[in-house]
């Protein structure tokens, strides 16, 4: 266990790390022009390893720490060297509350990492919504119309239960849905005499006019994956009901099963919330006479199911409105300036980055001061 | 200490291994308000405004000298024409709920869009053309800068509220494109064609519960503002009373249940929760022709509840098999009182009205 326990309390290992984190930063802010912020976020902080690629091959293997493995390693080495090295005093209470605060900040965004929650409310003036649609995550539904006279019943496959020459089903369905093909982004085109054999499978609807290309998944903020699938339902008999093409481009897609009514779509995933909000007001003010902008803000009414609460919020930039856990942002708007889109972010952690920032800036306060004021003393004492 | 460390690390192992536990793909089941289907939200018959949903489209011809883009989620129609210099003007069709504010708060938002200070309602119709199209009134707006600056923004747009939405056709850019493509957008605006367009097959079919939740209004109540959660909201003022609320709202399923909005109802009036035992004691019921409503009447009753809370509430509950209807009306102890048999009046008079929507916008 000594060795272990030695390796792990180590000063170089501090310093590997924090150089290694150096290094993440910098390729990682490098490769951003390539991959986008999600994309290199994704590869080089949010995962154990930064795979490379072999060219025209699938294997990949590592050549780098990924973040996980660098932030966890850390971690790990700041509280194996606090219990090993440190001895409580007075003299050194500053360096133990440094310590706490690098060790929430990196818990912190552990937490952040693993459980933030980023979405997209897009209201048109005087319309209502209470969902929120995750930009980078998509969802196949199967939407059962015949449910009640009310309310349908929606079905959500996570995107990733969406593989290709896999079946997807669910107990309370009649039928199973296979999937012949899933591509994470693609281009759709007009069926023409170039559209590829294997294209010409789906027979419904959409399907029968237009069909998919596959092209490389991109992680850019300003660009979306498309993800296509192409698939067929069958009967509990193993009939085909036919093939369907449906993609983040199209619109519900109808069909009759057993004499009941259902629709297919991949959309982005949703987030129902206990509360509906609609748009009042968007506005865009420009300084006059110029395109220059001046503010973004949104006049929003806020109604909750459980309480009844019923409230009136301006949201506007550098002033987001939080509410249920959730921080209400002024992201964007659509050019005709009649739509706002709200960035809906719910973060368990965001709280502690703040938590450290306070006990580093707290300990760095006391370490200097205390040195200042031994310092002062002792030249006092000299004179 | 080692075995502090073991446990430490066997925490963050337990504890990486749980984060990736949470990412395991489920189906998820939901339920969700049918999104185009007028009967999903019941109103009085009453004077509430029409909120059903579209009941006619139109369609446009593209003129030849435009350019077509892809639709996107928010434009209907997505047009550009390109000038000898490579300057651009967008042609878009768009269209939303309602009015969207009323033409004068778009026309000074497309104002601010062409840099120029906002008008007065006075000066909007200096601005403003009414016009026809195949018998439907719109009006046709012209926002021509102000500078001679050929690059300078100018925008004109024609708006119709059609099948209860407003529709707009805009274009905009820098005038020495626009001023070429009036005549052109003219012609656009001229060729619309409006379509009456019939109801999906299941909002269509009227079923028991469908149709306009309609009652008869009691005299000296009058329409309050309300939210868009509420089917009807009116307001109750006599004497020196603080006038008393009145609302219907209807949530699918149970909304909680009956003991969960009982208590909720009672906490907002500062008394204390019954059991699920004083619940099923203190139930009334009032039968209608038609339903049969369950009825609670909470009000101070010991002498610490009567000294402490003013205000009372009668609250009536109505349930399908897959929806609820909750009658609510609030108010000071006493007025309540002579309001007592207003309010059952309104539960025995509640009807559905299986009237199709108005198109009156």
């Amino acid at each position: 266990m000594k060795p272990f326990i030695k390796f792990f309390s180590s000063l170089e290992l501090a310093i590997a790390c924090m150089v290694l984190g150096l290094v993440l930063v910098f390729v990682g802010t490098l490769d951003q022009v390539h991959l986008g912020i999600h994309g290199a976020t994704e590869r080089y902080f949010y995962s154990f390893f930064v795979m490379w690629e072999i060219p025209n091959s699938e294997v990949a293997i590592p050549y780098l720490p990924g973040g996980y493995t660098v932030g966890t390693t850390l971690l790990i080495n700041l509280i194996t060297a606090l219990f090993t090295r440190f001895r409580f005093s007075w003299k050194k209470a500053g360096v133990l509350m440094i310590h706490f605060g690098v060790i929430s900040l990196l818990i912190g965004e552990l937490v952040s990492s693993m459980m933030q929650v980023d979405s997209n409310m897009a209201i048109d003036e005087g319309a209502t919504k209470n969902y929120s649609e995750d930009r980078t995550i998509s969802e196949l539904v199967i939407i059962d119309h015949s449910h009640s006279t009310t309310t349908d019943r929606v079905y959500a496959f996570p995107k990733a239960m969406l593989k290709t020459n896999h079946d997807v089903r669910h107990e309370d369905l009649p039928f199973s849905i296979s999937i012949n093909q899933f591509m994470t982004n693609s281009v759709i085109r007009k069926r023409d005499e170039n559209t590829p054999s294997k294209s010409l499978i789906a027979n419904k609807d959409i399907g029968l006019d237009y069909y998919a290309i596959e092209t490389p998944k991109t992680g850019k903020m300003d660009e979306i994956n498309r993800n296509t699938a192409n698939l067929t339902i069958f009967d509990s008999e193993g009939n085909v009901a036919g093939t369907w093409l449906a993609s983040l481009a199209f619109p519900l897609q109808r069909f009759s099963f057993e004499g009941k009514d259902y629709s297919l779509q991949i959309r982005n995933k949703r987030y129902y919330h206990p509360f509906e909000i609609k748009l009042i007001d968007f506005s865009f003010d420009r300084y006059l006479g110029t395109n220059i902008p001046m503010n973004y803000s949104s006049m929003i009414e806020l109604t909750n199911y459980d309480t009844g609460e019923n409230r009136e919020f301006l949201i506007y930039m550098n002033h987001p409105l939080r509410y249920s856990g959730l921080t209400f942002f002024q992201s964007s708007f659509t050019p005709d300036e009649l739509t706002t889109i709200l960035q809906v972010v719910s973060n368990p952690g965001r709280h502690l980055p703040y938590i450290s920032c306070i006990l580093i800036f707290a300990g760095l306060s006391f370490q200097f001061g205390f040195g200042l004021i031994t310092f002062i003393g002792k030249r006092l004492k000299r004179s | 200490m080692t075995r502090i460390l073991r446990l430490i690390w066997t925490t963050l192992l337990v504890s990486a291994l749980a984060f990736s536990g949470c990412k395991r793909a489920t189906v998820a089941v939901y339920d969700v308000p049918k999104e185009a289907n007028p009967s999903s939200k019941p109103k009085t018959a009453a004077t509430l405004p029409n909120q059903n949903a579209p009941k006619g489209r139109i369609q446009w011809t593209k003129p030849d000298a435009w350019t077509e883009l892809v639709p996107t989620a928010f434009r209907k129609g997505n047009y550009i024409v390109e000038g000898s210099s490579g300057a651009k003007t967008e042609i878009t069709v768009s269209s939303f709920p309602g009015s969207v504010g009323g033409i004068l708060a778009n026309v000074n938002r497309w104002r601010g869009q062409a840099s120029l200070s906002p008008i007065t309602s006075d000066e909007l119709a200096r601005s403003l053309t009414q016009i026809s199209v195949q018998g439907q009134s719109g009006q046709f707006v012209d926002i021509e800068p102000e500078s001679t600056d050929p690059s300078a923004i100018y925008i004109v747009a024609a708006i119709f509220l059609y099948g209860g939405e407003s529709w707009f056709f805009k274009m905009s850019g820098p005038q020495e494109i626009v001023s070429t493509q009036i005549a052109t957008f003219e012609q656009f605006v001229n060729g619309l064609a409006f379509l009456d367009t019939e109801l999906e097959p299941e909002a269509a079919a009227i079923k028991p519960t469908d149709g306009e939740l309609a009652f008869d209004v009691p005299a000296g109540w009058t329409e309050s503002k309300g939210s868009s959660m509420r089917l009807a909201s009116y307001e109750i003022v006599k004497d020196s009373f603080p006038s008393a609320d009145f609302s219907i709202t209807s949530f699918p399923g149970e909304a909680g249940g009956l003991s969960a909005n009982v208590n909720r109802w009672r906490q907002q009036i500062g008394l204390p929760k019954w059991s699920d035992e004083q619940i099923q004691t203190e139930l009334k019921t009032v039968k209608s022709d038609s339903f049969t409503f369950a009825l609670f009447d909470l009000k101070p009753v010991t002498d610490d509840e009567k000294a402490n809370v003013k205000e009372r509430v009668l609250a009536a509950i109505l349930k399908s098999d897959d929806r609820s209807w909750f009658y609510k009306l609030k108010g000071d102890v006493f007025l309540l009182e002579t309001q007592r048999n207003k309010f059952r009046d309104v539960l025995l008079t509640s009807r559905f009205e299986s009237s199709p929507g108005n198109n009156d916008l």
